[in-house]
């Protein structure tokens, strides 16, 4: 049932009088917060954020994301009318007498606004430009829409090859955003995760780019749902020179939060937590302040808007995450949890530092104002302070327990709304196939299982593609040889503490380095040192690093999926006589990384000592890989066997491979077999097989 | 750090005398004692303390009473509170667990256990006693209070000989002011500033001692750095009364003007700044960041033609300015 309309329609000329005011603040505030942007973007990428509209307005053969389709649906609204587009003529001398070459019948995109951290104190210098493209559905076909989205992922990928960086477009629909659904524009799992949240997120934080401005911008703070589509009823018959009506989208109103929803949004920053724990841990505080705190405290986005007319430049106040620090402190003061304030302080600290790789900040930028200020109210002595200012040279194991600090917090708070919203259905307001993949990507970053190997730090991933790594082996205390991977500098090896990672075999640290992207094919990148009387030499030793680099991440991202709560095995990698030393060549060992379509990886290992003959060893070798692969999905999964010994030999290789083919030749026959005999019906018939298994032992 | 104030409560005298005697020994020199709980009780609700020790065993009213009491009152749900006995029994421990004690401490009193449980309690509670230095340097205060300028210099010379402190010389520096010994005061401020490069009351004292030897060039710039810390330390006031004070010195100054515009802007007084960086334009035209400054106050006041113009002033008095760049390309791109 739609609201009654708590009063009478608002006067024409006062409706006029007021979006016209509150534009001028608006404005103000929406310069204010591109001052933040370009404060924090390197020089070598401003002519990207400069030309980006200009690439969603034009489809040009000389041009970035251009498609060769009239049909490609491009142009955006009132282009003509944004200072882009005044950049985009300056950059390009387009002249006075071309412009209307520019002047498209029909713009498809409505608006474009960046959301998220851009222009904020979250801003880094690696930040992602995260833009919505609001468009009206209603408007294009099909296959324009499929146009749409080939033109963006062009211009996306057009960022990360020219540029270096991220760029994502996410295409929302008009009415889309107005019912707060936004099931077609985010990741696996977060569908239907967050409607509001992200509207408010999407209020609390947006820059206008080019196209309408939302009206939300415009009317006043605190309007229900009635009096917000009065206000815009009343707006849209108004026209004349100073107010054009078409200037302004209604993007829909947001009065509060759901609390439903809230579990939902936690879930999903867990699964975030991955990524980011800093950055989860304060969205997810914030999302347990709304759950918790929202009656009495309102919702961010209305407080930032009612606070626009005081914007002012170069200034931490009023910065959207500025709010949002406040608000996730407070949640823990509010709780009166000591160690929760404690960690969110720390959280806010280095997420202002630039985690997770901090570095140093300006002289008088708003980001040291407000740590100062920080810094001054929370009582910290130096020496807290010295702590988190040292975060980079933290060891690997202080910052994964560090992280794991922030999980817990993140896994309490959970809890905490899980038992206040109670039973039975405390996630009804999310698609339950979203709900297993939520569950099933926490478990497949969280859970423990015997093999499997762990993830980095956050730290490490961020600087992946600056990380130089030396890999070595040394004695343990046992003295037992155990391989490690270090930190740029050989040096370090002569401290055990400032390993990166140990293991006692050689395949496992490498598997640790490609799941971690770690490498990504420089072989400047990685040292191996010399190790006297190792089996394996630094040239092999890269060598199989290449070749598990290769088969692991060659098409760039695996299939992962994790609708399943088992997931079916993805990749077999079989490396033959790795570790050991074998003078006669003889094939002793075997080590198998095997990966799953969740994206885990695990180790393990087949000693082979104890069998008497090569073929017997091949065929040990190949059942193993056997017990992978036949759990595999038809046809998606792949295998590789690698010759780690000082002599290869082809031999070996292909008698493993002739036996995965007998395997999965019977198995295949098998199915054959099944089919023909029809559905099975008893338990004994799921034993009968095509073909026999080749049985040697 | 501050002074710990204690409440003993034993109604053996030689008991109480004993805990006194470790605690002055300590260094703790607010110490209250009672012979009942219930005068105890009375003292707590007029008095603020820091931590409280009972006996256990009294007559009318046991130490346990007494926390029971003490805990239930909001107020002082965080108060430390110890019980001292000679025999505590496990149902004795489990009872004080239950009603809320601090620690427990065992009679006779030793005074190793004294310092290691106060030493805890501070430590939660950010308090501690004082050390001998703090003690002196107490001394030294309350002689300067009572203006006994020579006693209380004897003791801050001292003082500077076991080690030194930026606090200690700004004394000195303000007995040898008050004895008209500016030289002497402005040496004392300088040692001040350089342990404690951010002490704006050192440099705001010797640009003071400058200004009556005659010398307002460098009674403007210890003024100015005074000015300067104050306003980024926030404290606007402090500030504004500094930078009054150097216009007076010479009405010629720059910085001043400036300076007085980004308070009155922190204020929200546009047209007040807009008054003091056009005076500080007339002073020096060619000055990229008033015209910075100027440029923000309009963009406050939701004027972003006029700001334009400004930041465009800037860019071209200091083609390398990065910020009015920016800036003023911001104000290029949000146009709508």
């Amino acid at each position: 049932m739609p609201e009654k309309p708590r009063h009478n329609k608002p006067d024409p000329a006062f409706v006029k009088e007021k979006i016209l005011l509150n534009r001028k603040y608006f404005i103000a505030y929406n310069i204010a917060r591109l001052r933040e942007l370009l404060r924090y973007i390197p020089e070598e990428k401003l002519d990207l954020f400069h030309s980006i509209p200009f690439l969603l307005h034009t489809n040009s053969p000389d041009l970035p994301g251009y498609l060769d389709d009239p049909l490609t649906p491009h142009g955006i609204y009132r282009f003509f009318h944004s200072g882009f587009w005044e950049f985009a003529k300056k950059r390009l001398r387009i002249k006075r007498e071309d412009v209307h070459t520019f002047v498209l019948k029909r713009s498809y995109i409505r608006g474009l606004y960046l959301m998220g951290s851009s222009g904020t104190l979250g801003q880094t210098e690696y930040s992602d430009f995260d833009y919505w493209v609001v468009i009206d559905k209603d408007s294009l076909s099909e296959t324009q829409l499929a146009l749409l989205r080939q033109k963006l992922d062009r211009i996306e990928d057009w960022s990360k090859e020219t540029y270096g960086h991220e760029l994502n477009f996410f295409v929302v629909d008009l009415e889309q955003i107005r019912q707060n659904d936004f099931s077609e524009i985010h990741e696996e799992g977060s569908r239907t995760a967050q409607k509001s949240l992200l509207k408010e997120e999407f209020y609390l934080t947006f820059i206008m780019i080019a196209g309408q401005i939302p009206f939300w911008a415009v009317l006043p703070p605190g309007l229900n749902d009635a009096e917000h589509r009065c206000w815009i009823e009343t707006a849209s018959l108004l026209s004349d020179d100073n107010f054009v009506c078409d200037d302004y989208v209604d993007l829909g109103n947001l009065t509060s939060i759901k609390r439903e929803e809230c579990l939902g949004g936690v879930l999903w920053q867990i699964c975030k937590a991955q990524q980011d724990p800093v950055k989860s841990l304060i969205k997810t505080s914030l999302v347990a302040h709304h759950f918790f705190f929202q009656e009495q405290e309102g919702l961010l986005s209305d407080m930032m808007k009612k606070r626009f007319p005081e914007r002012r430049l170069d200034s931490y106040l009023l910065d959207p995450y500025a709010l949002v620090f406040e608000k996730a402190t407070r949640l823990y003061d509010l709780m009166d949890d000591k160690d929760g304030l404690d960690l969110i302080r720390q959280c806010i600290y280095l997420r202002l530092t630039g985690y997770p790789v901090p570095s140093e900040l300006a002289e008088n930028s708003p980001k040291r104002q407000i740590l100062k200020r920080y810094v001054k109210a929370w009582s910290w002595s130096s020496d807290q302070i010295d702590r988190l200012q040292s975060y980079p040279v933290w060891t690997e194991n202080e910052k994964l327990q560090f992280e794991d600090r922030i999980i817990n917090k993140i896994s309490f708070l959970y809890k905490l709304i899980l038992r206040a919203a109670g039973k039975p259905e405390p996630f009804m307001d999310m698609a339950s196939e979203d709900l297993a993949v939520l569950k099933n990507r926490i478990a497949s970053h969280f859970k423990k299982k015997p093999g499997k190997l762990p993830l980095c730090s956050a730290y490490l991933r961020a600087k992946q593609d600056r990380c130089s790594l030396s890999i070595g082996c040394r004695d343990d205390s046992s003295g037992a040889k155990i391989w490690a991977v270090y930190d740029h500098t050989p040096s370090d090896c002569a401290d055990n503490k400032a390993a990166l990672f140990v293991a006692p075999e050689l395949l496992r640290v490498l598997g640790w380095i490609v799941l971690n992207r770690l490498y990504k094919g420089d072989p400047s990148s990685i040292v191996f040192q010399r190790v006297p009387k190792s089996p394996i030499s630094p040239k092999r030793a890269e060598r199989l690093l290449k070749a598990l680099a290769r088969f692991f991440f060659s098409n760039e991202m695996p299939r992962l999926n994790y609708m399943r709560s088992d997931p079916p095995w993805l990749k077999v990698f079989v490396s033959l006589g790795t570790d050991i030393f074998a003078p006669d060549n003889v094939l002793r060992s075997v080590d198998y990384l095997v990966q799953n379509t969740w994206g885990e990886m695990f180790f393990c290992a087949l000693d082979l000592e104890h069998i008497e003959n090569d073929f017997l060893r091949c065929y040990e070798t190949a059942k193993r890989a056997w017990h992978y692969l036949q759990k595999a999905l038809p046809g998606e999964s792949e295998y590789r066997i690698y010759d780690s010994r000082a002599i290869e030999d082809t031999t070996t290789t292909k008698t493993i491979e002739d036996f995965i083919k007998s395997f999965r030749e019977s198995g295949a026959e098998h199915l054959k077999a099944r089919e023909a005999q029809g559905p099975e019906k008893t338990a004994t018939g799921r034993n009968g097989r095509g073909r026999p298994l080749l049985d040697l032992l | 750090m501050k002074k710990m104030a204690f409440l003993i409560v034993d109604d053996n005298s030689v008991a109480l005398r004993e805990i006194s005697d470790i605690l002055k020994y300590l260094g703790h020199k607010e110490l209250h004692g009672s012979n009942t709980a219930s005068e105890a009780w009375a003292m707590l609700r007029i008095k603020e303390f820091d931590c409280v020790i009972s006996a256990w065993d009294m007559p009318e009213m046991t130490g346990l009473a007494l926390l029971k009491i003490v805990r239930n009152d909001d107020r002082y749900v965080n108060l430390p509170f110890y019980l001292s006995d000679s025999a505590f029994t496990p149902p004795k421990v489990v009872d004080a667990g239950r009603s809320g004690v601090t620690g427990l401490i065992v009679k006779p009193y030793d005074t190793e256990i004294i310092k290691e449980k106060v030493a805890t309690m501070a430590e939660i509670t950010g308090m501690a006693a004082p050390t001998e230095a703090e003690m002196s340097l107490e001394e030294g205060m309350t002689l300067l209070e009572g203006q006994d300028y020579e006693g209380a210099l004897k003791v801050f010379e001292k003082l500077i000989e076991e080690g030194e402190s930026a606090e200690v010389y700004y004394n000195i520096g303000y007995i040898k002011t008050s004895q008209k010994k500016y030289q002497e005061a402005i040496e004392a401020f300088r040692k001040a500033t350089q342990l404690d490069r951010l002490f704006a009351k050192a440099y705001e004292a010797m640009g003071r001692a400058y200004k009556a030897v005659g010398q307002p060039k460098k009674a403007e710039e210890s003024l100015h750095k005074a000015a300067d810390i104050y306003m980024s330390s926030e404290k606007d006031e402090n500030a504004e009364e500094i930078l009054n004070e150097i216009l007076e010195l010479g009405p010629d100054t720059v910085n001043v003007y400036n300076s007085l515009g980004i308070l009155c802007r922190k204020k929200g007084d546009h047209q007040g700044a807009l008054k003091h960086y056009k005076k500080a334009l007339k002073i020096h035209p060619d000055e990229a960041n008033i015209y910075y400054n100027i440029g923000r106050i309009y963009i406050d006041l939701k004027n972003p033609q006029t700001a334009e113009t400004y930041f465009r002033t800037a860019l071209r008095k200091d083609p390398g300015f990065k910020e009015a760049r920016q800036v003023l390309n911001a104000i290029e791109l949000g146009t709508l």
